[in-house]
């Protein structure tokens, strides 16, 4: 790895950006909601408050082969996420390589497929039931997100990110872009497609039986999680060019405000059940992304 | 689109609950707050630390003195001491509590000389005569078969 590549890892956009924006990102989902809701909300640093004391709180312990797998899937999330978002092109340089976008949609399926397996290895009957829900989740939008994301893929006829992060005015592009921030509630377990956490239902699903540090890992995965989710739409969205800074605050804030329209939605909807979530992706959002990829290839046919 | 405009609307308004730490200093009228001994008027009687479920109040006696303590970290508030409270010497504030981090932090230890018990006085004594009066008379008469007024009234003149 080089210099440059060293840089994105473990500065911008990755781990010294990734994590704080992480937390900023969980805070500004908490606080929006709350002021949507007319309750005061956490202050700022309120999401950094909780990992400090998870991190150091003493906890029932596990023996076995169960307990180092139940530390182990929190660790992979956090690290496949930076990964994730170390790819991201915030400043296009032309760093990418040709199949980096195949790259970023596994590492962004990882955390989920964790959340799944934790939820098993568990022993709960919580987490059985949250992490069923959550394959079944993933089965429904993940038709939708990888559809889109091959549809923004075929406008450009690449699936390197640095290529794909400069938008055009072919429809399929931006009709796969409505597709992938669809999949985002989905994906981040918000309202109304949270039934994998439902906490009136199954207490936290695959969580229940986390507690101290292995917990505030999962939250600090979910942190990354919304700065990876929105910041590959930000991406897509943001004109390339020009100085690296402006671009870099822009990425912020654009991710930012899809963060507040996301908690709009989250507090505008109450939980689907899962044979709805299951109807809405394979009904309703299925038909745009299958709307999106025809269209890409449409284009990229008549051109 | 209805919850749109609520969620507008709250957006608008702004929050309805209080911020922490001590913003807001309102109490409901007959909130329950710290107990207050009133320690000229104290009897050291221990009624107090009797009734209190939770040892908050506890009263040590040496002598002719005592010392009595409130931790209200063990308080739940629930009244009883207040009720117990013959010389009725405890009150409670109607003000929020202040916050703590250290359990009895705000403990508070109250030395004093231990008072003689007031006994009743003359005229208080006559009136627990009158009430002992009344209440004998009174458990005469119910000591009487009640016979219905109709049938009182048709029986023939005793002789």
């Amino acid at each position: 790895m080089n210099l440059t590549g060293m840089i994105h890892l473990f500065l911008f956009p990755g781990m010294l950006f990734a994590i704080p924006a992480g937390w900023f990102f969980v805070w500004g989902e908490h606080k929006a909601v709350a002021r949507m809701q007319r309750r005061i909300g956490p202050p700022l640093l309120q999401p950094f408050y909780d990992f400090v004391k998870l991190t150091g709180k003493s906890t029932p312990s596990r023996h076995g082969i169960e307990a180092d797998l139940l530390r182990l899937y929190p660790a992979i999330s956090v690290l496949s996420l930076i990964g994730a978002i170390a790819l991201l092109p915030v400043i296009p340089d032309g760093r990418g390589f040709s199949g980096d976008g195949i790259l970023m949609v596994a590492l962004l399926e990882l955390p989920s497929v964790c959340f799944i397996l934790a939820g098993f290895t568990s022993g709960s009957i919580f987490g059985e039931i949250g992490a069923i829900r959550e394959a079944v989740l993933s089965v429904a939008n993940n038709l939708v997100f990888l559809l889109a994301i091959v549809s923004v893929a075929v406008t450009k006829g690449t699936f390197s990110l640095s290529e794909l992060a400069a938008p055009t005015w072919n429809p399929g592009h931006w009709i796969g872009v409505l597709g992938i921030l669809l999949c985002i509630p989905a994906k981040l377990r918000l309202n109304p497609f949270s039934s994998a956490s439902a906490e009136q239902e199954i207490y936290s699903g695959p969580l229940t039986e986390y507690a101290g540090a292995a917990l505030g890992m999962w939250n600090l995965a979910h942190g990354l999680e919304w700065v990876a989710l929105t910041g590959l739409v930000t991406v897509l969205v943001l004109p390339v060019g020009g100085p690296w800074w402006p671009h870099a605050i822009l990425f912020v804030a654009v991710s930012f405000a899809e963060v507040l329209l996301l908690s709009a939605i989250s507090a505008a909807t109450a939980r689907f059940t899962l044979k709805r979530s299951i109807r809405f992706y394979w009904e309703w959002a299925a038909v745009l992304a299958v709307l999106a990829i025809t269209s890409s290839m449409y284009m990229r046919f008549r051109s | 689109m209805n919850v749109l405009r609520l969620i507008l609307n709250n957006l608008r308004r702004g929050p309805v609950s209080f911020p922490l730490p001590h913003k807001h200093q309102c109490t409901s009228e007959e909130y329950r707050g710290l107990i207050e001994n009133d320690a000229e008027r104290c009897i050291g009687c221990g009624a107090c630390a009797y009734a209190c479920p939770t040892a908050a109040i506890e009263v040590k006696r040496a002598g002719d003195t005592y010392s009595w303590s409130y931790d209200p970290g063990k308080c739940t508030f629930c009244g009883a001491c207040i009720v117990r409270c013959k010389p009725a010497t405890l009150t409670m504030e109607s003000k929020l509590p202040p916050l703590y981090s250290v359990q009895g932090e705000l403990k508070q230890v109250l030395e004093m000389v231990r008072k003689k018990v007031v006994r009743p006085t003359a005229p208080a004594a006559a009136k627990l005569d009158v009430v002992a009066n009344a209440t004998a008379a009174s458990a005469t008469a119910l000591s009487q078969p009640v016979v219905p007024a109709t049938q009182a009234e048709n029986a023939p003149p005793s002789a």
